[in-house]
């Protein structure tokens, strides 16, 4: 008993936690002193101080600012990709759910398809496609992260199909939209809200992975990902402190999403 | 179906191959030059010539030369392919080994620390992405300890095997960092799901060696541990394009991402279609070893 009363408290830390990182990062603009794209050549490459809190990196960025405000953009990319994956993955797996039969057969084995094919992969080379490297980001990382949102939505609506009180939905004539609005999402909506945490925790460490690469967020926009993007350099070097402090900060972030999560999963689910 | 894809996304991109040739020097050349170079390249036919052209010429074998720097694409596929395959190889078998032990042991003792330390430690792997832990290795393994190289591979004729065992240690932990908490945490859980399940208590009531019930629960629980390692091949090798780019390790994933920004599209498309050839292989591999193991599933294949 005490043990999960603990449990319990040290889940809802974790969720704390990553409103208080989302908070500081979104009123950032109010207290930092630098600009996080201002270079200052004089500045290059200080350990932290007292007037650059986290120190400055190669060309003189301060790096606190700059984590704080590519904590925005991180945090919004992953937020944005995993609605847009949240909802093609409702649509796809609710359809295929409810309809059944062989549209569903054939659904499900393209879903199977598109898991088979390395996701970073894909993403890297569609990525050349796009002009527009924010936008193409966006749109390729919320291609890839829909599938299984789109499995379990299939299988929570053929099981809702089933039940009597969908069962006597159809029966009362209720209108098909009022049918799976009102009562086939909304009865869904446990299995919705976890998914979404874990899709958008592995938002967060894709974004991270493909800037670090050089193909995600351009460098003229800090994010996490490509202010960690010449790490080894500056590693070897002894400039710890240009990657440690985004490196903290995506994995705290990325750590609090999750165990948000499970204790959101633990809730509902047992 | 792979093939389509590559070649479509890639002929999609923009960018000029003589680019690729000529580099820096390219505002030099004239725009009868380029019409030149375009012409040796096939690049002035329609795309579905290009297309079935190309899938010929794969189908027999050729693959094309690199833009870059004019090699046989087969040639270079030939030099990183095995890297690749090696890393694959024993990280995929240190991952499913470690998280077998791991996972039956913490199964079969509930409540025990390394039981309860899984979920969370499970959790935690699982949220660090591979290219910190990456990062980490070499500032703790390479610069600190000094021990152990932060990239390339040893060459075999010079360091012998040991030097390659070497190399190939960090980015094999890296991978099986970010695969094994999970791994373990799916066998965990899949023996207490058994263990607590109707015919253990009926056999446990009957007095079932200890032996024996942990023989048929553990077989039990392997069954859909071995279809979940299959779905997670993809992943594995999403994540070889991050390990070997941060080790600069000279495999498939290090060369795709190389190719990129110099749009060295025969490359590219070959590096595509043999990852997914590969991951294809290795995904119907364990299909057929569930196969094997599994006679519900055998049953609904012969019948």
């Amino acid at each position: 008993m005490k043990r999960t009363e603990k449990g319990r408290w040290n889940n809802k830390l974790w969720v704390i936690l990553l409103i208080a990182i989302m908070t500081l990062c979104l009123l950032s603009p109010l207290f930092v002193q630098y600009s996080p794209t201002e270079v200052d050549l004089a500045q290059v490459l200080q350990g932290p101080n007292l007037h650059h809190w986290f120190g400055t990196d190669s060309i003189g960025r301060d790096v606190f600012s700059r984590v704080l405000y590519g904590g925005v953009v991180s945090l919004a990319v992953a937020t944005v990709t995993t609605a847009a994956g949240l909802m093609i993955g409702l649509v796809y797996g609710g359809v295929s759910g409810y309809v059944g039969g062989k549209i569903d057969n054939v659904m499900m084995r393209f879903v199977d398809v598109v898991c088979s094919i390395p996701t970073t992969i894909i993403v890297l080379a569609f990525q050349m496609l796009f002009p527009n490297k924010v936008l193409g980001l966006i749109v390729m990382m919320s291609l890839t992260n829909w599938m299984t949102m789109a499995r379990v939505m299939r299988g929570r609506f053929m099981e809702l199909k089933e039940t009597s009180f969908i069962i006597l939905a159809h029966g009362l004539n209720l209108p098909r939209r009022v049918i799976i609005f009102r009562h086939m999402v909304r009865n869904s909506l446990s299995s919705i809200i976890i998914i979404a945490t874990f899709t958008f925790a592995s938002g967060i460490v894709t974004e991270t992975a493909l800037s670090y690469l050089g193909v995600g967020i351009p460098v003229n926009i800090p994010s996490w990902g490509n202010m960690i993007s010449n790490a080894q350099n500056y590693i070897l070097t002894g400039r710890w402190w240009v990657v440690l402090f985004p490196g903290i900060l995506i994995i705290v972030s990325s750590l609090c999403v999750n165990f948000s999560g499970e204790y959101i999963k633990n809730k509902y689910v047992s | 179906m792979m093939s389509i894809f590559a070649f479509a996304l890639i002929n999609a991109a923009p960018g000029d191959p003589a680019a690729a040739i000529y580099g820096g020097q390219m505002d030099k050349l004239t725009q009868e030059e380029r019409d030149r170079i375009n012409t040796n390249l096939g690049l002035d036919q329609p795309v579905f010539t290009r297309y079935f052209h190309w899938m010929e010429e794969v189908v027999s074998g050729r693959l094309g030369n690199s833009y870059a720097n004019g090699k046989s694409v087969n040639t270079i596929l030939a030099e990183r392919l095995p890297n690749t395959l090696l890393l694959f190889a024993v990280s995929f078998l240190v991952t499913v080994i470690l998280s077998m032990a791991l996972g039956l042991w913490a199964g079969l003792h509930p409540n025990s620390v390394l039981d309860r330390g899984i979920t969370v430690t499970g959790i935690v792997l699982n949220g660090i992405p591979g290219v910190l832990v990456a990062i980490s290795l070499i500032f703790v393994f390479s610069v600190q300890l000094g021990l152990l190289p932060s990239s390339g591979t040893g060459s075999i004729f010079s360091g012998g095997i040991g030097d390659h065992l070497r190399h190939l240690l960090l980015p094999v932990v890296t991978i099986v960092f970010s695969h094994v908490g999970s791994f373990s945490r799916f066998i965990q859980e899949g023996i207490k799901e058994e263990w607590n399940s109707y015919y253990v208590t009926v056999a446990r009531a009957n007095h079932v060696s200890r032996g024996d019930l942990y023989k048929g629960v553990m077989k039990n629980a392997l069954v859909p541990f071995i279809n979940y390692v299959g779905t997670h091949v993809p992943a594995f090798f999403s994540g070889f394009v991050v390990v070997e780019t941060v080790f600069a390790y000279p495999g498939l994933g290090n060369m795709i991402v190389n190719a990129i920004p110099i749009k060295d599209y025969p490359v590219l498309m070959g590096g595509i279609l043999i990852t997914g050839l590969v991951v294809i292989l290795s995904m119907l591999a364990v299909d057929l070893i569930d196969l094997a193991l599994n006679p519900k599933l055998r049953k609904s294949v012969t019948e």
